[in-house]
């Protein structure tokens, strides 16, 4: 397939680019990727996102697919030759559908507020956190039945949807000096993270954790400087 | 086929088992019914659901599944006939988008944003209800349904528009949606809420009332601590 036919707007910085970019690395698929400048947002973006106006954005012959686990659906489903990222069975497709919904609307959003929070509301965000970890470490126990990843042998939906959050992870771990993932509580996650990270498909894609924590030191300053401004 | 155990758990009130309801009713699927108190969660459910302790719950041979979206594509994987996801595989990405949307930013908007605020937060969440809604107008152009000329995974899981939303207008007094901005809306409302299967499945409307009127009582009441 020409290069030109399949295009993906994205951020090297954001977890949810990293999941397409995941998704195409497994199928062999070439692709142009369009980095987006931080601060503003292309036309392209906005034309092909209209409704958020977020990325990633997967340009696939001219139509735009949104949303990364969409996208990575779609991925799984167009190029069918290639290694499936879904599994193939209904109720192990509702399990993996079911804890990368987990992930996204309950796990994620308090790995945010540990950014800005302090003192004891950061002691409880701490302990929520640590808290799913311990949920997903035993999913990871009954999904992988003791394969590397929760996709078995290879990676998969789940080890996608859930991964491409290591990077912020562990950058949290380094801004707060605090180990969410840990031999006591989440030993089976502990070696997944470390193989996931240096898997082919993942490594090139991964960013850098010192320069998340660079990112992520700023963007905490900035959200500080407009709560204070504001009240 | 062997006989087969679906059970789904649900709530008289709650739209999200609804969805799970219509689906398996419109593929034809036999299935048994649990109703729960949610101040009373009894321990099948705590089983079945215990990350999130919540409806809807289907059960399947045994199985549990949770997250309505996730059981509807669940479903409809697994019971091949009435269709609710195009084979297209972009047109399938487009109706897992507005499934999402609909969760994410139309009942975001409409039942936290507005149900359940009042005075100047909830008057400035409605331009941007207004937005969102909008969006689903333009979806609508040229179609009876979001999924063409048959119900389909969006219609399911908007669905729920269809009816409660009539039933919010009441509960905060304010009309949201009107026939100049948003007659295909509207249209739609007609059509899917008096559909078969559909139309047979609403919890009655009073009830309804009542409960919304004192969720949003408790909401209140919540918000001005």
């Amino acid at each position: 397939m020409a290069k030109t036919e399949l295009k993906l707007l994205g951020a090297r910085a954001s977890p949810y680019v990293m999941r397409p970019r995941i998704a195409l690395n497994i199928k062999s698929a070439d692709y142009e990727f369009l980095q987006e400048t931080p601060g503003s947002k292309s036309q392209l973006l906005l034309e092909s996102n209209p409704v958020h106006k977020k990325i990633p954005v997967l340009i696939h012959n001219g139509k735009p697919i949104c949303e990364s686990l969409i996208i990575v659906e779609y991925i799984d489903e167009v190029w069918s030759s290639g290694p499936s990222i879904l599994p193939s069975d209904p109720y192990d497709r509702a399990i993996a559908r079911f804890w990368g919904a987990y992930v996204d609307e309950k796990w994620f959003p308090n790995l945010r507020i540990l950014s800005t929070a302090e003192g004891e509301a950061r002691d409880q965000v701490i302990g929520t956190l640590v808290e799913g970890l311990v949920l997903l470490e035993d999913a990871f126990v009954k999904i992988s039945k003791g394969k590397a990843f929760f996709g078995g042998d290879q990676i998969g939906y789940l080890d996608i949807a859930f991964g491409c959050y290591l990077g912020w992870l562990r950058a949290s771990e380094k801004m707060n000096v605090v180990k969410l993932l840990d031999e006591a509580n989440t030993p089976g996650l502990v070696k997944w993270a470390d193989t996931f990270s240096a898997h082919p498909a993942v490594k090139d894609v991964m960013p850098e954790i010192d320069k998340l924590v660079e990112f992520g030191k700023s963007l905490a300053a900035k959200f500080r400087a407009a709560k204070t401004g504001s009240s | 086929m062997a006989e087969e155990e679906v059970k789904v758990f649900r709530t008289w009130s709650s739209p999200f088992p609804l969805r799970v309801i219509w689906a398996l009713k419109l593929k034809g699927v036999e299935f048994d019914t649990v109703y729960e108190d949610l101040s009373n969660k009894s321990p099948l459910l705590l089983q079945y659901n215990p990350v999130h302790k919540k409806v809807p719950v289907l059960l399947h041979n045994g199985k549990p599944i949770c997250e309505s979206l996730v059981i509807l594509e669940y479903v409809d994987e697994t019971w091949k006939q009435f269709p609710l996801l195009p084979q297209d595989p972009h047109e399938r990405a487009k109706a897992r988008f507005w499934a999402k949307f609909g969760d994410d930013k139309v009942f975001q908007s409409i039942v936290y944003g507005i149900l359940f605020k009042q005075g100047k937060e909830q008057e400035e969440e409605i331009p941007r209800a207004m937005e969102i809604l909008q969006h689903l107008e333009e979806e609508l152009k040229g179609k009876k349904f979001f999924g063409g000329e048959k119900i389909g995974l969006v219609d399911l899981a908007l669905g729920w528009l269809a009816y409660y939303l009539g039933i919010i207008e009441e509960v905060i007094g304010l009309k949201l949606i009107d026939q100049e901005k948003f007659p295909l809306l509207l249209q739609w409302i007609q059509e899917f809420s008096t559909a078969p299967i559909i139309q047979e499945n609403w919890p009655p409307r009073d009830k309804l009332i009542a409960k919304f009127a004192a969720s949003r009582e408790a909401a209140l009441a919540r918000g001005l601590k």
